[in-house]
């Protein structure tokens, strides 16, 4: 079974920092992390292969350091790994990064399954999978939280929803999105470690990628970010003091200026 | 400074990690310098009130635990006086956490190296007990790192004690500015990486090796000045997992050989035991496996880990977990910290106190005093567990009783693993200390005339004997 899993290197950190001219993260001094949702998804395609056989190939978009997201993948036990780096990709959204990503794929010849984490912790848009699958022509699960089956042309998963979840058969190749109740991803090993040093990386540019090229970086990308920015923290809030009627008269007061009543 | 009457309110001072009931105090002091201590201790040694010195309550030997008196908890006496980079020292005060001293010295790119397992310790606690940690395979115990310290000593003097400062002559040691004489002790202590048993002792000792390691009874510490070192680049962990208990030892063995070579940190065992409670935890632990070690090394070339692979594939390994990244190491680190956690709640849920031994042994008596525990555990039919230091000679073993008469035949087996010990020229303490537990396997390793000279030093330092009561000494 011939898996491709799609990952992105993110910022390790909660408090992210934007660029306020480019609307851009800033990632200089920020040590950068997979993607901890695409942890899973490397998970359970290194699963798959344990059970069917075949193999697994991790994909990503980035500048030229991301090629350490992909080494590191390759430490937990992935085959290989193609980053997609180019100038002509920078600022793409998610509709310009799924088309790159589906553009990938099809050069890489015949896939059973594209698995890719629910979304990114940093963008957190979870547009990326399906955006893929819909470029792709094939069908989708996102939110999968376990696989039930899987063999030459099936799949039958669980997808989470909001109030229980789903079991849902689909033909293969077709592609899933991945939640974290899905497994444990592992650790490397010493040799995946050995491995990840000495593999070949494959890059990929724009022109490798074929296709139309309006479709690629800002330019294939509609979505306009007018500002980023961090949300000021919430205030205090204020406490009133004094006696019982006195709180209650100033509460009523307050409530009635800010016609809350 | 703060006192402290209310029950409600020191119910925290009454308990450690030990899990010993019955603490009471009928107050807590929380100095806020040092001029407070003095007047504290000056206040208890006039009223012969006994004064238990607690600190991060991080230690499972009750040495904080008082039983009546008074509790002076250094915990404001919390500042970090100086770092001083070229130096390599740290001049600290002996209530700062340890997990705030490391933070402050990595922001330096500094270290200190004998930093123990549990973070929330105070660097007081850590001196007054010689602790160990996670890296004492490579690096010793806390004692190896302090360069001088500060004492209050029960009659309020203060006194500052340097390293190489104040020597035993003819047997004698003196404390200065004071005219307190005594005998160092007969006793030796064993030859072996890590020992807590007791007040230490060589011919040509150094008065501050007597304070470090006393358990809070011959003084309080206030102020301690210890070495750091530049911070330690490119560690890894990495836990191997072999198909036999024979393939565990013999890499344990070779790695010992090549511990410089390959720049070991630290080298941990788990044993099948330990694998099987773990599992339920992690279920990627392999079936096949029958034991497991835990090795931090540095990674100090780009062959450094092909070496590596080529050592641990001699040894048959079923499968390994590698971390590089501080998220892996933590990973990795929480394995080793899950199997104590796992091993006390199955206490708790037996309800039958734990027996848990700390002995270490010299490196050339070690498989002996291994094959001696695994002979004896399995014969008895006892749910046990052994992991811990294997590095350092100083295995754990966790003995699980389910009724009355399987804690009975366990603390027996305890009594002939001390025997056993000390008769390899072992300790009954690797690191734990005795504190208000292990009185009687002190007496078993020193003899009676041992306990009876570390008791001589006591009354001559701790003159009215209100310090650390029931620490090291029963009460008598």
């Amino acid at each position: 079974m011939n898996i491709i899993v799609c990952i992105k290197q993110v910022p390790e950190t909660a408090e992210i920092r934007i660029d306020e001219k480019t609307n851009t993260l800033v990632r200089e001094g920020v040590p950068a992390i997979i993607n901890p949702f695409d942890t899973y998804a490397l998970e359970e395609g290194i699963r798959i292969r344990e059970k069917c056989g075949g193999g697994v190939t991790v994909l990503t978009m980035g500048p030229p350091q991301a090629e350490q997201a992909l080494r590191e993948a390759i430490a937990m036990g992935v085959d290989s790994g193609v980053l997609l780096s180019d100038k002509a990709f920078a600022g793409s959204d998610t509709l310009a990064t799924s088309y790159a990503l589906s553009r990938a794929i099809r050069q890489m010849g015949r896939f059973d399954l594209v698995i890719c984490g629910k979304q990114a912790i940093d963008g957190d848009t979870a547009q990326v999978g399906p955006g893929i699958a819909e470029m792709l022509g094939i069908p989708f699960i996102a939110y999968v939280r376990k696989i039930e089956e899987i063999r030459e042309g099936y799949i039958r998963a669980e997808r989470l929803m909001e109030t229980g979840y789903q079991i849902i058969e689909m033909s293969l190749p077709s592609l899933i999105t991945v939640v974290k109740e899905i497994n444990e991803p592992r650790l490397p090993s010493l040799r995946g470690m050995l491995k990840a040093k000495k593999t070949n990386i494959s890059v990929w540019d724009v022109e490798k990628l074929g296709g139309d090229t309006g479709r690629f970086g800002l330019d294939g990308s509609p979505t306009q970010v007018i500002r980023i920015f961090t949300p000021e923290p919430r205030k205090g809030g204020e406490i009133l003091q004094g006696a019982v009627e006195e709180q209650v008269a100033a509460l009523i007061e307050r409530l009635k200026e800010t016609k809350l009543v | 400074m703060i006192i402290k009457k209310e029950q409600e309110q020191i119910l925290n001072y009454l308990e450690d990690a030990s899990n010993l009931k019955g603490g009471k105090a009928e107050s807590v002091f929380i100095p806020e310098n040092e001029e407070e201590v003095v007047e504290i201790v000056r206040e208890c040694s006039a009223k012969k009130l006994p004064l238990t010195i607690s600190a991060g309550g991080t230690g499972v030997v009750g040495g904080r635990i008082p039983f009546g008196g008074a509790v002076l908890s250094t915990e404001r006496l919390n500042k970090v006086i100086e770092i001083n980079d070229r130096g390599k020292y740290a001049i600290l005060q002996a209530g700062v956490v340890i997990d705030d001293f490391l933070k402050e010295l990595s922001e330096r790119c500094l270290f200190y190296p004998p930093f123990p397992t549990e973070r929330s310790a105070f660097i007081g606690g850590n001196v007054a007990t010689n602790a160990s940690g996670e890296y004492s395979f490579k690096f010793g115990c806390t004692r190896r790192y302090v360069r001088r310290i500060k004492v209050v000593l029960s009659s309020g003097v203060v006194v500052e004690i340097r390293r190489g400062e104040v020597i035993a002559r003819h047997g004698f040691l003196r404390i200065p500015s004071t005219d307190i004489e005594f005998k160092i002790p007969d006793y030796r202590m064993p030859d072996i990486m890590k020992n807590s048993a007791g007040y230490y002792s060589s011919a040509d000792m150094d008065l501050i090796d007597l304070f470090i390691g006393s358990e809070g009874t011959l003084g309080i510490i206030t102020e301690v000045e210890v070495n750091v070192i530049e911070q330690l680049p490119d560690i890894f962990f990495c836990a191997v997992f072999f198909e036999s208990s024979q393939d565990t030892f013999s890499i344990v063995r070779e790695l010992k050989a090549k511990k410089d070579i390959l720049d070991l940190l630290c080298l941990e065992y788990f044993d099948s035991n330990s694998l099987y409670y773990l599992k339920e935890f992690y279920p990627r632990v392999p079936d096949a496996a029958e034991g497991c070690i835990l090795v931090a090394a540095r990674m100090s070339s780009d062959g450094s880990l092909d070496m590596w692979d080529e050592l641990l594939s001699k040894y048959n390994p079923v499968d390994n977990w590698f971390g590089d990244s501080e998220k892996h190491k933590e990973e990795l680190y929480g394995f080793r910290h899950k199997l104590p956690e796992i091993v006390n709640d199955i206490i708790r849920k037996n309800n039958r106190p734990k027996i848990s031994t700390d002995i270490a042994v010299p490196e050339a008596k070690f498989w002996q005093m291994n094959d001696f525990y695994c002979e004896r555990l399995s014969s008895s039919g006892l749910k046990h567990v052994i992991f811990g230091h294997i590095g350092e000679c100083h295995l754990h073993v966790n003995i699980l009783p389910e009724n009355e008469e399987e804690l009975e035949r366990a603390k027996e087996l305890y009594f002939e693993f001390a025997g056993k010990g000390i008769a390899l020229g072992g300790t009954v303490s690797g690191e734990h200390g005795i504190g208000k537990r292990k009185h009687h396997f002190l007496k078993m390793m020193y003899g009676e005339e041992g306990i009876k000279e570390m008791g001589r030093i006591k009354n001559a330092i701790d003159r009215n004997c209100i310090l650390g009561i029931g620490n090291i000494f029963t009460k008598e």
